[in-house]
């Protein structure tokens, strides 16, 4: 089928052009992507330096476990907040540069879009972790399991920190708070004493912890996904 | 459903003109067609819409038709204008062909109808397309060469 | 088609900004005069659904402000916007084409259409930071009728404009289909006096005009500025 071929037929079956079809359109036009494919669009927009530097942040975990002091080995798991903060910030673009009002008067539900790209990048986020778990586990002497709680839970405090923390404060300062908010949780693991912290009987008090940041990324989560109005600049 | 819409009515819409020519027939059933789709609430695959619209779009012309006395396929293509020499002798080939393969002609061709979808439509396999569609192709080279 | 608004109202800490308003809204260019801070902005949010408004109700032809299919038929251009910094003008309306749920090829079609209509088709691959403040204007609203909307808001576009620009989008806003819902707010008496077909004034949550407008008439100017008495730029 050469292309003049093509061309020659195509004018051979030439229809005058329709008048009412713009009109008809405009009135019953339906969605015109399959779901799955409009969410695997949105995922499409997360910058590729975002899953750059979350690849960036496992890798440090692993070299600075690798290099460290035995007695200050859990330290690694203070990176974690870093992972949440690139995560968290990719869902509070939109405020941050001043799309907010023009997504929200879209057809297409913008809490979904951000929840697939927020949920792009946790699932990623938990294969790093799931990665580095047993690794860093096997390096202290720690089963998979325990090294796992201790990588999860500051990484999901500090989800639900930021994404509080982005929905309240408008632009970069939301940004801004965000990161100290990460930094925060950093410091509190560097600050208590590696041995109290990571020591044995602690960890059913570590389990509690899981489940309620947890609970607490979830409702942040609910939160932020719902939300069908602009927020009030504070 | 990857379906572009737009695309798809120039395309339903040329289907009708072929089988009704008139275009204001052509653009009300164009415009059924695909309320009736619309109101179809079921997932479908890109295959499995075109199939549906052209089935609707189909049983639509020939309701169409049995109102006025005419073939249930036309006999020839529809006439225009101006035509270049060239074009002419197409048109005389295709004219040669069978009302079922000349629609088969606009359907792939012109319309770009996925195979898949037109095996439905027709009720064909894969491999009696396939032989159908290149001995179309034949005998029309062979008539704009000869 | 109309748009009908019922006892609409928003109230912050027990102030006003919209107070009470029912109205409807015919295809044709509407304007919405008003000073700043009169709830222009309020109200407009409110009909395009990004503010719950504190009572009252809106409807397009029977279709509820809150649902998808409102949206599906809206066009808006807020007072201001940004955009992510990465951006050209061709990936800002490519990526709210998606989010108005145009597939790929119908998107890409429109886009270069309406970059065509607004004179920046040459600047499409460029990025937005290197847009001038009219061609930014220009680009909002672009973006506002990808979906082909049947409602279109634009809240006071031409702020910040040189006069030329202004009356560039004028003569935009004019071409736009008469099957179109349009309303269109500014403190700037000449941008609507000639093009609107409906006149609205609105001072502290309340309309004080609305009646329908005949576009050879002069004299707008005077009628605003004895209302809000020499807040015209």
């Amino acid at each position: 089928m050469d292309q003049k071929l093509k061309k020659e037929l195509f004018s051979a079956f030439e229809a005058p052009k329709p008048v009412k079809k713009d009109a008809f359109l405009r009135t019953h036009r339906r969605r015109e992507m399959g779901n799955l494919r409009w969410l695997l669009t949105q995922v499409g927009y997360i910058r590729w330096y975002i899953w750059l530097g979350s690849v960036g942040v496992f890798l440090l975990m692993l070299i600075l476990g690798r290099a460290a002091e035995p007695r200050d080995f859990w330290t690694v798991t203070s990176l974690t907040p870093l992972l949440a903060l690139l995560a968290v910030s990719e869902g509070s673009r939109s405020r941050r540069h001043g799309m907010d009002e023009l997504e929200l008067a879209c057809r297409m539900p913008v809490g979904a879009a951000v929840l697939a790209r927020m949920t792009a990048l946790g699932l990623f986020d938990l294969v790093l972790l799931g990665a580095a778990a047993p690794v860093l586990g096997s390096w202290a002497g720690r089963r998979t399991l325990e090294a796992g709680v201790y990588l999860l839970t500051p990484y999901l405090l500090t989800a639900a920190l930021d994404m509080e923390l982005s929905r309240r404060f408008r632009g970069t300062v939301g940004l801004m708070y965000s990161a100290a908010a990460a930094g925060a949780v950093y410091a509190l693991g560097i600050w208590i004493p590696g041995d109290r912290l990571y020591r044995a009987e602690a960890l059913p008090l570590w389990w509690g912890a899981l489940v309620l940041t947890l609970a607490a990324v979830v409702f942040e989560t609910y939160k932020t996904v719902e939300r069908r109005e602009i927020l009030q600049w504070s | 459903m990857k379906l572009d819409i737009d695309t798809q009515y120039d395309r339903i819409y040329r289907y009708c003109y072929y089988r009704l020519r008139s275009r204001e027939e052509a653009e009300d059933v164009t415009q059924e067609t695909f309320l009736r789709y619309f109101a179809s609430d079921t997932y479908q695959d890109t295959g499995q819409t075109l199939q549906y619209l052209y089935t609707i779009a189909r049983n639509l012309c020939i309701d169409e038709n049995q109102r006025q006395p005419s073939q249930p396929l036309p006999e020839d293509l529809p006439s225009k204008e101006e035509e270049p020499i060239a074009a002419l002798a197409l048109r005389g080939e295709l004219e040669k062909l069978s009302p079922e393969d000349r629609e088969l002609v606009l359907l792939r061709y012109v319309n770009e109808v996925p195979v898949r979808a037109l095996c439905k439509l027709y009720g064909v396999s894969r491999f009696a397309l396939y032989r159908r569609l290149q001995g179309i192709l034949k005998r029309l080279k062979q008539g704009l060469e000869g | 088609m109309e748009l009908i608004v019922r006892g609409l109202t928003k109230r912050y800490q027990n102030r006003p900004v919209v107070n009470n308003l029912s109205f409807r809204l015919y295809p044709g260019i509407n304007g919405l005069l008003g000073a700043n801070g009169a709830g222009k902005t309020t109200l407009m949010q409110m009909l395009c659904g990004v503010l719950r408004p504190t009572a009252g109700s809106v409807s397009l032809d029977g279709v509820d402000v809150a649902s998808e299919d409102y949206r599906a038929a809206l066009g808006y251009l807020p007072q201001n916007f940004g955009y992510y910094p990465e951006f050209t003008g061709m990936d800002f309306l490519l990526y709210l084409a998606s989010l108005k749920g145009l597939s790929k090829g119908h998107a890409k079609r429109r886009a270069a259409e309406l970059l065509e209509m607004v004179g920046l088709a040459d600047m499409a691959k460029k990025r937005i930071k290197t847009y001038s403040g009219g061609m930014k204007q220009r680009l909002g609203i672009a973006q506002a009728l990808l979906n082909d909307p049947r409602l279109l808001i634009v809240d006071e576009p031409t702020a910040g404009l040189d006069p030329k620009e202004r009356v560039r989008f004028r003569k935009l806003l004019a071409q736009l289909g008469q099957d179109t819902i349009v309303l269109l707010s500014t403190h700037i008496v000449s941008d609507v006096e000639h093009i609107a077909g409906r006149m609205l004034m609105m001072s502290s949550g309340r309309f004080i005009m609305d009646e329908p407008w005949d576009k050879t008439r002069t004299d707008l100017e005077h009628l605003f500025l004895e209302e809000f008495g020499g807040m015209e730029e």
